[in-house]
């Protein structure tokens, strides 16, 4: 009898262990993601082009050996963002992720696409129609099929053409 | 005091054990479940709600870990495959043939993991195969395709991708703005590729 209570006790606080790892998991994993790129020189607020995928280069899990990214690290609590990429003659995506790891946004950047860009705001802020949003840090990624050195360098040269910073505010 | 004593030491060994399971259910120690396995097509496994804002927490766990920035299922599904088709695990000590033929995307590529989810620590510069090769090494169409997994280049011209380094590794299928049929009915449309093995070691099998 006087093990019940301490037996209760352990399931409850292991429930509790297991609740809390488990839901903040993520947003650990995508922190240190942030400070990994922070660290490799890559700025907030600006496009930077990864170099090709090979086993040296991986810094992320699963890397797509026939992709060429860009990442932009952004961060809504300074105000609001305009995200944008130029399209191309190939496969290409420009995406974003919140704190959490959840892919909130994606768009194809194939010739077929008249995407204009996105505005990423804060949910407390006073929205515009269309904006995202997105409350903290978040990664734009941009992806461009490009299994050749030829076709990466084509991409590569593609980010200077891309948008990743502060936008007006109301 | 015993009984506070009880108290306290059943807080720490609880959280502590809740702690433990929830890491190895996130898939973040080795052993732990992959990351998806709600759809299942001869071993190919994946989950619709990776990258999705519904996707469970366990789920949402083994993606960080595991697949970090995955795109959701209109843009993009992930199959992931760690056994050969006789249920074997992968393994660099053996040679696999993988064949298959028209898969409903507009872009695809199969590329192989180690363990840690990394690309394998090699020079090789064979990390993947796509469809891109599929349509060259069959005059444009990606009918019928095939390609080589094994740790030393094959003496003909066969497409390779090697497995050197890569231990007991997994092939990962991307499947790039994916048919509307195979988010309705994945069974029912995606011929899954197969993974024959060749050889192990110095001995067929």
């Amino acid at each position: 009898m006087r093990w019940i209570v301490p037996l209760i006790v352990f399931l409850l606080s292991g429930v509790v262990g297991h609740l809390f790892v488990l839901t903040n998991l993520p947003s650990f994993i995508m922190g240190k993601a942030h400070q990994t790129f922070e660290a490799e020189g890559i700025p907030e607020n600006v496009f930077v082009s990864t170099p090709r995928q090979t086993p040296q280069t991986q810094r992320i899990v699963r890397p797509s050996p026939d992709l060429a990214y860009a990442i932009c690290r952004f961060d809504t609590t300074s105000g609001p963002v305009f995200i944008n990429a130029p399209t191309w003659d190939g496969y290409g995506s420009l995406s974003i992720f919140n704190s959490k790891t959840d892919n909130v946004f994606v768009a194809d950047l194939g010739t077929a696409s008249d995407f204009q860009g996105i505005e990423v705001r804060r949910p407390a802020e006073n929205n515009r129609e269309g904006a995202l949003k997105l409350d903290g840090r978040g990664i734009a990624l941009i992806r461009r099929l490009a299994p050749t050195q030829e076709t990466y360098d084509v991409a590569a040269s593609l980010v200077s053409g891309a948008t990743c910073a502060a936008a007006r505010q109301d | 005091m015993q009984v506070v004593i009880r108290l306290i030491v059943a807080v720490i060994f609880g959280a502590n054990f809740g702690a433990l399971t929830a890491l190895w259910f996130g898939g973040m120690i080795s052993g732990g479940p992959s990351i998806g396995k709600a759809i299942d097509i001869d071993n190919w496994q994946s989950d619709w709600s990776i990258g999705s804002e519904s996707a469970n927490p366990y789920v949402r766990a083994r993606v960080a870990r595991n697949g970090l920035l995955g795109l959701r299922k209109e843009e993009a599904v992930y199959f992931l495959k760690t056994v050969d088709d006789d249920g074997e695990p992968l393994s660099e000590a053996c040679t696999y043939r993988v064949s298959g033929g028209v898969l409903p995307a507009a872009w695809w590529s199969i590329t192989l993991y180690d363990s840690e989810s990394r690309l394998p620590m090699n020079e090789d510069a064979h990390l993947s195969f796509d469809k891109t090769q599929a349509q060259q090494s069959n005059q444009g169409t990606e009918t019928d395709w095939a390609f080589q997994v094994s740790p030393i280049a094959p003496e003909t011209g066969t497409a390779w991708v090697s497995s050197k380094a890569g231990g007991a590794f997994d092939l990962t299928l991307r499947l790039y703005q994916p048919h509307q049929n195979l988010l309705d009915d994945p069974s029912g449309a995606l011929p899954p590729p197969s993974i024959e093995r060749v050889s192990c070691g110095t001995g067929a099998s």
